[in-house]
């Protein structure tokens, strides 16, 4: 197995303001982890491309673009009380949506068997017209909106803990597109709940699952059986996008899930499976704010993206959970019943 | 004025409570409730010194603050303050509110409680000033010599 690396590390000039935990020794701690795996002989470097307005466009609306663009050109500043940009914000988060274009290329053209992008900022609370929650523009997002663009169906496996509202709104009456979120709840930024199920045009394309404190991976696992396995056997998509923050990790400040990078293993085998054809995966990096919990974490999944069983830490189960997975599997049922009546 | 609260958003800065100061003035004057909203963010979650606050104490921690010392210009003022808290981005909690609660009209301070200086783009007030249904008041920071808001009248 081929899989691609593309990172930003050593290259990233993105600084929210000292002390800010989305920082650049994140992309350092993925490095970390890959080279105490002895993954690193086994990674194919990605190297980016950049990235045409039009691309983000499709994501974003022109006001925003040009208001990132002066607020660039002004220096940087802040977005909101979470998120600012500095001098070189805008051209690191062009190189991050960048990468995952290239991703998507090197794949359609056999070069690797999926793609593991080490990128920041993160991209999955930014909307069509706002930067927030440490996110700048889309990534995720915009790759979809090039595959969907291509005419091709797209899942979004969304893991990070916090719901990625970004990408629900701006998919949410997109029939191409089959958006997945796991994530704790209630958080941040307060969106997420199971009853939101997709717009007219995308009934049931919109996958809100969420989790209370202390939910340990055994959760996870059932609800990629009972809920996101059905929904991905009806869509059918052609590509796995996955927003893959390791903030539900046990020892993340900023949640409380009970996660362990041995259920990130997991969880990417399960989702490869669901996909069920190679050369179609690519992980976008998200949130992940204990350097420790984030090298493991991501080591984890890029192993089993390879499909090699490395677990530095157990998968973690009898927490709580499994209830409210299985209370989301009723509400979508009621939510989707009653829309066909 | 239509009927309904004057909606105020808080943060703990200087700004948040000279709008809440403002707002109070204007409810002794109109009669109307005052409702007191802060948008709880992302780094909220990391209390003081950057630790982690838990699930179960991070929502009762903010409140506290929000009850005992970001309400207090409404207190002085001898005016009742309801308190909310909402996840998001300031605007967009500011915004929804406005809507849900059928707020008479929405005050603010000029910036909030940021920590990277000046920003031009998605500030709280710009974006309610283009996107608010109702009238929104925008009160300046407090005067350096500490002279106390304009009271409404």
């Amino acid at each position: 197995m081929v899989i691609l690396f593309g990172s930003l590390s050593g290259q990233d000039r993105h600084s929210n303001w000292p002390g800010h935990p989305e920082g650049p020794g994140r992309l350092a701690a993925v490095d970390s982890g890959m080279a105490a795996a002895g993954l690193a002989d086994h990674l194919s470097p990605l190297t980016g491309r950049p990235v045409r307005r039009e691309e983000l466009a499709r994501v974003h609306s022109e006001d925003y673009l040009d208001a990132l663009l002066a607020l660039d050109r002004f220096g940087g500043g802040e977005l909101d009380p979470d998120t600012a940009m500095s001098e070189g914000s805008w051209e690191t988060a062009l190189a991050a949506a960048g990468m995952g274009l290239a991703a998507i290329e090197a794949l359609e053209r056999g070069e690797g068997d999926a793609a593991f992008l080490a990128v920041r900022p993160p991209g999955h609370h930014a909307t069509a017209s706002q930067a927030m929650g440490f996110c700048l523009l889309n990534n995720v997002a915009i790759s979809a909106a090039a595959l969907v663009a291509d005419g091709q169906r797209v899942l979004i496996l969304d893991w990070d803990v916090h719901h990625g509202n970004g990408t629900q709104e701006i998919f949410w009456d997109d029939p191409a597109v089959l958006y997945v979120s796991t994530h704790q709840w209630p958080a941040y930024p307060g969106t997420g709940r199971a009853a939101e199920v997709g717009g007219p045009a995308a009934r049931g394309l919109n996958v809100n699952i969420p989790l209370p404190p202390g939910t340990t991976g055994d959760a996870a696992r059932l609800a990629m059986e009972k809920i996101v396995a059905p929904a991905v056997e009806s869509f059918g998509p052609d590509w796995l996008l996955i927003s893959a923050g390791f903030d539900a990790h046990r020892r993340d400040p900023m949640a409380d899930l009970d996660w362990t990078a041995g259920d990130f293993a997991d969880l990417t085998r399960d989702a490869g499976s669901l996909l069920g054809r190679p050369g179609r995966t690519v992980a976008f990096l998200e949130g992940g704010y204990d350097l420790e919990a984030l090298a493991l974490s991501s080591a984890a999944t890029m192993a089993a993206l390879m499909g090699v069983a490395y677990r530095p830490e157990a998968p973690s189960s009898g927490g709580p959970g499994r209830e409210a997975v299985l209370a989301t599997a009723r509400i979508r049922e009621r939510q989707l019943s009653g829309a066909e009546q | 004025m239509r009927a309904g609260p004057i909606l105020v958003g808080v943060d703990g800065s200087a700004e948040s409570r000279e709008a809440l100061a403002w707002a109070a003035g204007l409810a002794q004057v109109t009669g109307a409730g005052v409702l007191a909203v802060h948008a709880v963010g992302l780094l909220e979650k990391l209390g003081p010194g950057g630790s982690s606050l838990p699930a179960a104490g991070h929502l009762e921690e903010i409140r506290a603050v929000f009850d005992t010392t970001w309400c207090e210009p409404g207190r002085r003022a001898g005016v009742s303050v309801e308190m909310q808290m909402r996840y998001g981005t300031p605007a967009e909690v500011m915004l929804s509110a406005a809507e849900q609660e059928g707020a008479a009209m929405v005050v603010v301070g000029s910036r909030g409680a940021g920590r990277a200086g000046p920003g031009i783009l998605g500030s709280t007030s710009n974006r309610l000033a283009r996107s608010c249904p109702v009238p929104v008041v925008i009160v300046p920071a407090p005067h350096p010599d500490g002279a106390e808001a304009t009271q409404p009248g």
